[in-house]
């Protein structure tokens, strides 16, 4: 039987070697010895702290390659916001915004494993504050990957939809993003976002290349999003068939860095349940059975210290039946998109981003961000370590044609934005790390 | 047989040959790094695009299937240097964000292993499907330095010239 040089008991004796000789190297300096002997001592310390570096690495990296092994990261970030606005809280109602104000983001735990030679598993949970001052806890990610090769994996559980790029690149950790905040197309769904970012169900996905290009697939289908925007349907789904999203990007050989690509979202929504009691004709707005559409586009350029990338989004609704005075084949259409640029400079990445939101006033399924408004940020992104970053950005949003709906803005922010045009500047600093 | 038992012998003396050239020609200028194999694998050259897309975990299988694995030099090594700048773009601090967003985007379970040159010939002679990046000048016999677009270490046009 074949037994590895690499043993946890050498590896304890090397270990015991040399804090044995650590202490005695210090007497040895300390004493009048020749200094041959010291120098002998010292060349001798270094070959073994080096060969004890070795045995180390060589454990790791077998270790990396065996079942079972559990990897824990995480990320977590803490900002300051200030803005233009200062909202005043109305009884019982929550302010979507805060201004002058530190935050606990987000602590997110991740953490995988290979639970054979080509399945893995992969949770994400995050502790996130919300805007009641209330922390919660959501398992964003919980998935087993099934691993065929590089033309085909499947992955079955809670995942991040491949729509666009954003969605399918950053997830949750504000460390890997360049700036501070996200584009508005891309919120997560409880913090208002209009995508269904999480999907609930199946997932296919693979890379192939064709000598001048690269294509990275992906076909999901899973429960989908009900009635409401948020939550995701993760226990049961509410309609079939089931939602399913496209995503199809390519790489070509002759442009390092550079990717193109298209992802479309089908979904049915179900109406609000039969005679809502919140109902009252003519006055609360409601959607009815949905056909949803989420069409995409992205293009994106990263070599060396470029980053640069823009999305599109258009959003269709159409209605499915005639409830709650709504017209059937009624469409709404909505848009959203965004251009990002950054340079990297040493430890330091300016950063511009340009962001549009455009929704519909008569979308009903967007009640929270029945808002256009233009956003230009610009800000610096320092990586004061390999794990950690501090950014500074300052957005200038102009709203227009914002309408008032449930649970939005406190009173006055809603009318300095109906009466249109209104600007709102916020400033923020945030450190973000991952470990 | 006879006629595998030659290609074999062929096949040994070119890859002797390949690592004795490589490790005469290193000391004369700039140093090249060498992509090293098992000496068993059945790989002798990759095109420069599938190199890249190995080291970069977009492509994780072999050709045969079997799971890359894929060894990075030690942090702040001269190989590390050299990758960055011709294959990832990017400083070390860079590599390490690369790699985190890899683990997260689960396109990999973790990322690879930083290893000496010694650590990274001894895992490559024992593993099968392991790769790494080692200055020629190091190389051994005990493993098998591949070609990149039919380029040895030391010829004009070699990818990871310093």
């Amino acid at each position: 039987m074949h037994h590895s040089l690499i043993t946890p008991w050498r590896i304890g004796l090397i270990g015991g070697v040399l804090a044995l000789l650590v202490p005695s190297l210090a007497t040895a300096e300390d004493a009048p010895a020749p200094g041959d002997d010291v120098g002998k001592l010292k060349a001798d310390l270094a070959e073994l702290k080096e060969r004890v570096d070795d045995l180390t690495a060589a454990v790791d990296a077998k270790a990396s390659n065996a079942d079972s092994t559990l990897v824990i990261r995480g990320f977590g970030d803490i900002k300051f916001v200030g803005s233009s606005i200062t909202p005043t809280t109305s009884p019982g109602q929550a302010p979507r915004y805060t201004a002058d104000s530190f935050s606990e983001d987000a602590f997110d735990i991740f953490m995988n494993a290979r639970l054979g030679q080509n399945i893995t598993f992969l949770s994400e949970t995050a502790f996130e504050s919300n805007n009641s001052n209330q922390l919660g806890v959501d398992v964003e990610r919980l998935l087993i990957k099934y691993d065929f090769g590089d033309d085909l994996n499947i992955q079955v559980g809670r995942f991040h939809t491949s729509i666009g790029y954003w969605n399918d690149t950053y997830h949750h950790g504000e460390w890997l993003n360049t700036a501070i905040s996200k584009p508005f197309a891309v919120n997560f769904e409880d913090s208002g976002g209009i995508i269904p970012a999480h999907l609930v169900g199946i997932s296919f996905a693979g890379l192939r290349n064709f000598g001048d290009f690269e294509v990275d697939w992906s076909f999901q289908f899973g429960n989908g999003r009900g009635p409401t925007s948020d939550p995701p349907e993760i226990y049961y789904g509410s309609q079939v068939p089931k939602a399913t999203n496209f995503n199809l990007g390519v790489r070509p050989q002759a442009i390092p860095g550079l990717k193109i690509g298209v992802s479309a979202y089908f979904d049915h929504i179900s109406p609000e349940e039969g005679t809502d009691p919140n109902y009252i004709a003519g006055t609360t707005p409601l959607h009815g059975g949905l056909h949803e559409t989420i069409v995409n586009a992205y293009g994106v350029y990263k070599h060396g210290p470029i980053e640069t990338f823009a999305e599109i989004y258009q959003f269709t609704h159409e209605r499915t039946d005639n409830l709650y005075g709504n017209e059937e084949g009624m469409k709404d259409k909505d848009f959203a998109y965004y251009w990002q640029f950054g340079y990297k400079i040493g430890h330091w990445t300016p950063f511009f981003r340009y962001d549009v939101l455009q929704i519909s006033q008569d979308n009903n399924y967007f009640p929270t961000y029945r808002d256009s408004a233009r956003t230009y940020s610009v800000g610096v992104r320092w990586d004061v370590s390999s794990y950690n970053a501090i950014k500074l950005q300052f957005n200038h949003i102009r709203h227009s044609s914002y309408l008032p709906g449930p649970n939005t803005l406190p009173t006055n922010i809603e009318n300095s934005l109906v009466s249109g045009n209104a600007i709102e500047n916020t400033i923020s600093v945030q450190t973000s790390f991952a470990f | 047989m006879e006629t595998k038992t030659m290609r074999t012998r062929a096949r040994k003396i070119i890859h002797v040959s390949m690592t004795a050239l490589a490790v005469c020609i290193a000391p004369l200028g700039a140093a090249d790094y060498a992509v090293v194999v098992n000496a068993a694998s059945p790989v002798t050259d990759l095109s420069q695009n599938a190199l890249i897309q190995i080291l970069k975990a977009e492509k994780q299988s072999w050709d045969g299937g079997d799971k890359v694995f894929l060894i990075m030099p030690k942090e702040g090594s001269k190989e590390e240097d050299i990758l960055c700048s011709k294959v990832y773009s990017t400083d070390s601090d860079g590599l390490k964000k690369y790699w985190t967003s890899q683990v997260f985007q689960n396109h990999m379970n973790s990322a690879p292993k930083n290893a000496t040159n010694r650590v990274a010939l001894k895992l490559v002679e024992e593993k099968p499907n392991a790769v790494a990046i080692i200055n020629a000048k190091d190389v051994t016999p005990a493993v098998k330095i591949i070609t990149i677009d039919g380029k040895k270490p030391g010829d004009a046009g070699y990818l990871l010239k310093e």
